[in-house]
């Protein structure tokens, strides 16, 4: 039997506090992608609306194919239907959506990812309550693989953005500038750090103003609403991790800022790795699936080929989540049980700090493996002794320019395994006869690295020369 | 901290002064006692039974007393609504309003000066049981070679609504710290600890004017958390201490602080369990009471002292998360201690499990009852969840965003793993 | 018959489903690799019928794997021969037909007393099953995924032509990638599976057997 009294919160509650929550951020979306733009002459009037359509619409299908089960499946009639699909929260799947989309995105894509998101994320498992993913994340995942040019880094500029910002979303900055990140590279783009926080950046619709996220966060915690571990501990995490790789690499407290403040981290992690169906139940069993996720983001940003490792971390954690439960429960917080999981996971934590810089180091020494071994000017020659890195091993070449032709380019020593095909292909005659335009011949295929170094051997060379005055043709 | 703050209600009938009830036509002894029902009668239809005798004896290993609450003759035997929702066989006295007392003789005047064993004797004699609600023979507790390190007394008293224990407390301060002195000195206790919840300040200013003359009495409070009147919660908050299936494992007895002024009567005044107090209370009674009734009394009689608003109710018996619902047949046993009239409301809806993970966050047991609930039929993941610790405390039906019972997938877990051994 | 719907080797015995997630990107693939799958099953049929009564119960698997690989051995030369284009889309998959599940499986299925008849049907039936099930699962694939139904594409080296069908205008409506990679295999296969076991039972909802 029931107890005779219960609580004043229902379900009906939390869903109108999540809502609560998104309007801000829905409302920032069309100031910024449709007001702003308007202001600048960019786009049409009736288009300041298209973002509130943008975001909708998936949450209309959402609901709709909602509907469409109850009626089918679960044979429910009338007002009861209704009430059923109410009651299953059938449209923040398709709000979600919409919002970590880019502005850009084709409606017609965008109803296939709804589809996809309410189909395959939700109901072949058999509706609300069963579903072992994130709804929403599923959606995005299909589409992502499956029309992936329209998620390139431009896609995220709305019309504004591209005439004054051109270029890339935050993220991809990063990860194609690699070795040479700064305040200036990052930062300066897009504005200063105030214009990240604020969220006048280029990103997806929802995603981008981190201050109105945090509000969002500290209200839904405030009510006991959410899981409130989950945020707190994976965007913990990332800083942490951040903050040390920052220190490695020696840049300054913007590092991790950057980081945390741009792509989808705040807005995944408050609002999509909180559902309460695809997360686990238990204190610890949140906790450590937090910091799994705030891991493999951060392992994802730096090693992998995606600009933004959220949406992964969070369909990882959700595959996870029946077993961090069956963790959580039988960890009771007593210290003995705590210590073997925690060390594991300061080793994996290390470990992936070391993985991720040494990506860096490497970067930065391949460039500069140049050694200029002697230089020696006879008459109007200049004969170079130096060697570069080389696939394997260094190569040493001694290279002689008179009056501004190469005369002699020579390897004295090296231990390349693939030499036999730059030998093939006359690599060095082309290099010579092609002195004036370096930067034009192809390395050969097979041998990238090797024909790379010869390469960069000669251009490097040359520069030296060049500071002389001359001019080599 | 586990458990939950629930709105008390408590202000409906804490601060009024006990009325009492004392003259029922005819009574409906209980042959019964918690799940006791082994009963022989000592009298039979046509006797004429004294206030205060014994008239019923329940066998077993959780042996105790039925006492007659008045003088009249006995008219036979019939069934009634037990507090567990559920039919008792009753012994019916007719009054003849002369109150005619059996007296107890071996009484002394200075109670410290019972031995052990007459001190369990007496308990047994007159018939005590835990008066919280647990119906528990109180001399059981004290029956034990093992050495008793502390004694806590519990007033907490954490359902809403439920006065009793209060009123008691505020009225018979004196007698209940002689009682709980006296009983330290025969079983050769300790420390003493009074516990109290925190919010009751006018109570605990009271308590403190009588207190400080008893060295090893303790008041300790307690937060104003629902189930902090739990046996093993509450010795974890007050003393930190940890046990395996019984508190006496660690030398600690718990008593319910009316429990300890039936002793103080049945020690010094000879009296046995005939009367106690209960709280009637609910958002349907036009003026909430406590007030003192003989065991055995019909609801129905009661019921006629009282106003209710317009509409209807339901009748519960024991606090409103672990009562059950009862009709008007039902009669007072000596460890009920309310009895509640609330608004019948129409059902809720019961919509999906959101897996919020509330019920897990409040259960005092520390159990998971949405994984027990995903688990049902797996008996030994259910052992492993530790499904038959639970209590029935009812928190994470009341906490469900959903309206799901929770409880009864706990509950119904706790039973498979009890049969299961 | 029943092996077609109530026994299907992919849908309900859940055998062999290597190829039916591999090759089933393409029509022409799957109904190809289904035939070969009918033709080994049927020539080994063929022997395995006759030789059961005398072959002993230890040595069953390997002599069974010796005449299933003889005649895939055998398929892949020609293949290799006539159509190098689709012996090189089949790469691995091909061979892997010596141990899948559902030709071995069938082979040792048969009992020292069935009638030759029967092995024989079995066999056939067995296969047939497969190659519709690959081929259902290949049409959805295709036509979600890369817009085309192919009927005759490496063929074409036999026949001469290719005949390739563009299911909708290619500008109005662009295909979901996702389900011409192998994500897109489990998940073709994951529904069908369900709708199979719902068609078998009648009851339970559209829950994907996970």
């Amino acid at each position: 039997m029931s107890t005779l009294i219960k609580d004043k919160n229902s379900t009906d509650k939390i869903m109108t506090r999540l809502l609560i929550a998104l309007t801000s951020i829905i409302l920032f979306a069309v100031y910024k992608n449709g007001i702003i733009p308007y202001i600048n002459n960019k786009i049409e009037f009736v288009d300041i609306f298209y973002p509130l359509l943008f975001i909708l619409l998936p949450a209309l299908i959402t609901f709709s194919s909602e509907l469409v089960f109850g009626l089918l499946v679960k044979k429910k009639r009338g007002k009861e239907l209704f009430e059923f699909a109410k009651n299953s929260y059938a449209f923040f799947p398709g709000l979600f959506l919409g919002l970590i989309c880019p502005i850009t995105l084709p409606i017609s894509i965008l109803i296939i990812g709804a589809l996809a998101a309410s189909i395959l994320g939700k109901l072949v498992y058999g509706g609300f309550g069963q579903n072992i993913f994130n709804p929403a994340l599923i959606g995005y995942v299909v589409i992502v693989f499956s029309y992936s040019l329209f998620f390139s880094s431009n896609a995220y500029l709305n019309k504004y953005e591209v005439d004054t910002i051109g270029g890339s979303t935050p993220l991809t900055t990063i990860k194609s500038l690699d070795s040479s990140i700064s305040y200036n590279t990052i930062v300066e783009p897009y504005g200063n750090l105030g214009d990240f926080f604020l969220g006048f950046i280029p990103g997806s619709v929802g995603e981008v103003s981190s201050v109105l996220c945090i509000i969002a966060f500290i209200y839904l915690a405030l009510t006991k609403t959410i899981k409130w571990q989950i945020p707190v501990f994976y965007i913990g995490t990332v800083f942490v991790l951040t903050i040390i790789i920052g220190i490695i690499l020696g840049q300054g407290i913007y590092y991790p800022l950057v980081y945390l403040l741009s792509g989808g981290l705040l807005f995944g992690a408050i609002f999509m790795a909180t559902d309460p169906v695809t997360s686990p139940v238990t204190k610890p069993g949140m906790v450590l699936g937090a910091i799994i996720m705030g891991i493999l983001t951060v392992f994802l940003r730096y090693n992998s080929s995606f600009p933004e490792g959220v949406a992964t971390s969070i369909l990882v954690m959700n595959l996870l989540t029946f077993i961090l439960d069956r963790i959580g429960f039988n960890i009771k917080f007593s210290l003995k049980k705590c210590i073997i999981p925690v060390l594991i996971l300061i080793c994996i934590m290390v470990s992936v700090v070391v993985v991720s810089t040494d990506k860096f180091n490497n970067d930065n020494t391949v460039d500069s493996k140049f050694k200029l071994i002697s230089k020696k000017i006879e008459n109007n020659k200049v004969i170079y002794e130096a060697s570069e890195k080389g696939y394997s091993s260094n190569i040493k070449a001694i290279i002689e320019i008179e009056n501004g032709k190469i005369t002699k380019f020579e390897i004295k020593e090296h231990n390349e395994s693939f030499y036999s095909m730059v030998e093939k292909e006359n690599y060095i005659t082309k290099l010579i006869n092609n002195a004036s335009n370096l930067d034009e011949v192809d390395t050969v295929s097979g041998a990238t690295f090797t024909s790379g170094a010869l390469k960069k051997l000669l251009i490097n060379v040359i520069s030296d020369y060049e500071k002389e005055g001359d001019v080599v043709r | 901290m586990v458990g939950y703050k629930l709105n008390g209600y408590k202000n409906l009938t804490k601060d009024k002064s006990v009325v009492s009830y004392l003259t029922p036509d005819k009574v409906y002894i209980p042959l019964k006692n918690g799940s006791n029902e082994d009963s022989t009668e000592l009298v039979s239809k046509g006797n004429h039974v004294f206030k205060n005798m014994h008239i019923a004896h329940l066998k077993g290993p959780l042996k105790i007393n039925i006492i007659s609450s008045i003088s009249g003759k006995v008219i036979g035997i019939e069934e009634k609504t037990f507090f567990n929702g559920q039919k008792v066989k009753c012994l019916v006295i007719e009054n003849d309003y002369k109150e005619d007392i059996e007296n107890n003789a071996s009484l002394k005047k200075n109670i410290t000066s019972y031995s052990k064993e007459e001190f369990l004797d007496c308990l047994l004699d007159a018939g005590i049981v835990g008066m919280g609600g647990a119906s528990f023979p109180t001399y059981i507790k004290y029956s034990t070679d093992k050495k008793i390190k502390t004694l806590i007394i519990n007033a907490v008293e954490c359902e809403p609504y439920i006065t009793t224990d209060y009123r008691m407390l505020f009225d018979y301060t004196e007698e209940i710290l002689e009682t709980i002195d006296a009983i330290m000195k025969i079983n050769k206790i300790d420390n003493a600890i009074l516990a109290i919840k925190k919010t009751h300040k006018s109570l605990i200013n009271h308590i403190n004017n009588y207190i400080g003359s008893y060295d090893h009495i303790i008041l300790k409070t307690v937060p104003n958390l629902y189930p902090m009147g739990w046996e093993r919660l509450l010795i974890e908050k007050t003393i930190g201490v940890e046990y395996d299936k019984l508190p006496i494992e660690q030398g600690i007895v718990v008593n319910n602080v009316s429990t300890i002024y039936a002793i103080y009567e049945a020690l010094k005044y000879g009296k046995r369990v005939t009367e106690r107090i209960i709280t009637f209370s609910g958002d349907m009674l036009v003026e909430p009471v406590n007030m003192l009734v003989k065991t055995g009394t019909l609801l129905k009689d009661i019921m006629k002292e009282f106003k209710f608003k317009k509409g209807n109710f339901n009748i519960i018996a024991g606090g409103p998360m672990m009562g059950s619902i009862v009709d008007d047949d039902l009669v007072i046993s000596p460890s009920l201690n309310c009895v509640l009239f609330l608004e019948k409301k129409c059902d809720v809806e019961v919509t999906e499990c959101i897996r919020c993970g509330k019920c897990a966050k409040v259960c005092p047991a520390r159990l998971s009852p949405v994984l027990i609930k995903d688990y049902l039929k797996d008996i030994t993941m259910l052992k492993k969840l530790k499904a038959d610790n639970c209590i029935s405390c009812g928190l994470c039906s009341y906490i469900c965003p959903s309206n799901i019972d929770v409880r009864s997938y706990t509950e119904k877990a706790r039973d498979i793993v009890r049969k299961a051994g | 018959m029943k092996s077609i719907i109530k026994e299907n080797p992919i849908f309900v015995t859940m055998l062999g489903l290597c190829p039916a997630l591999a090759v089933t990107n393409n029509f022409e693939k799957a109904y190809m690799m289904g035939i070969s799958v009918i033709v080994v099953l049927l020539l080994s049929g063929l022997i395995v019928g006759l030789i059961k009564k005398i072959v002993p119960d230890n040595v069953k698997i390997p002599v069974y794997i010796v005449i299933i690989g003889t005649f895939v051995t055998i398929l892949e030369m020609i293949l290799a021969k006539f159509i190098p284009n689709l012996y090189s889309a089949f790469s691995i998959y091909l061979s892997l037909l010596v141990v899948n599940c559902i030709v071995l499986g069938t082979s040792l299925s048969f009992k020292k007393e069935d009638k030759y008849l029967d092995v024989i049907k079995k066999s056939f039936f067995t296969g047939v099953g497969f190659a519709l099930a690959l081929c259902l699962i290949a049409i959805i694939r295709e036509v979600i995924g890369s817009n085309t139904i192919t009927i005759i594409d490496s063929l074409s080296s036999v026949t001469g032509s290719k005949i390739v069908f563009n299911v909708f205008p290619t500008n109005n409506v662009m295909p979901i990638s996702l389900f011409a990679e192998p994500a897109g295999a489990f998940i073709v296969l994951g529904i069908l599976m369900g709708t199979f076991r719902w068609i078998r039972t009648r009851k339970g909802g559209n829950n994907e057997s996970n």
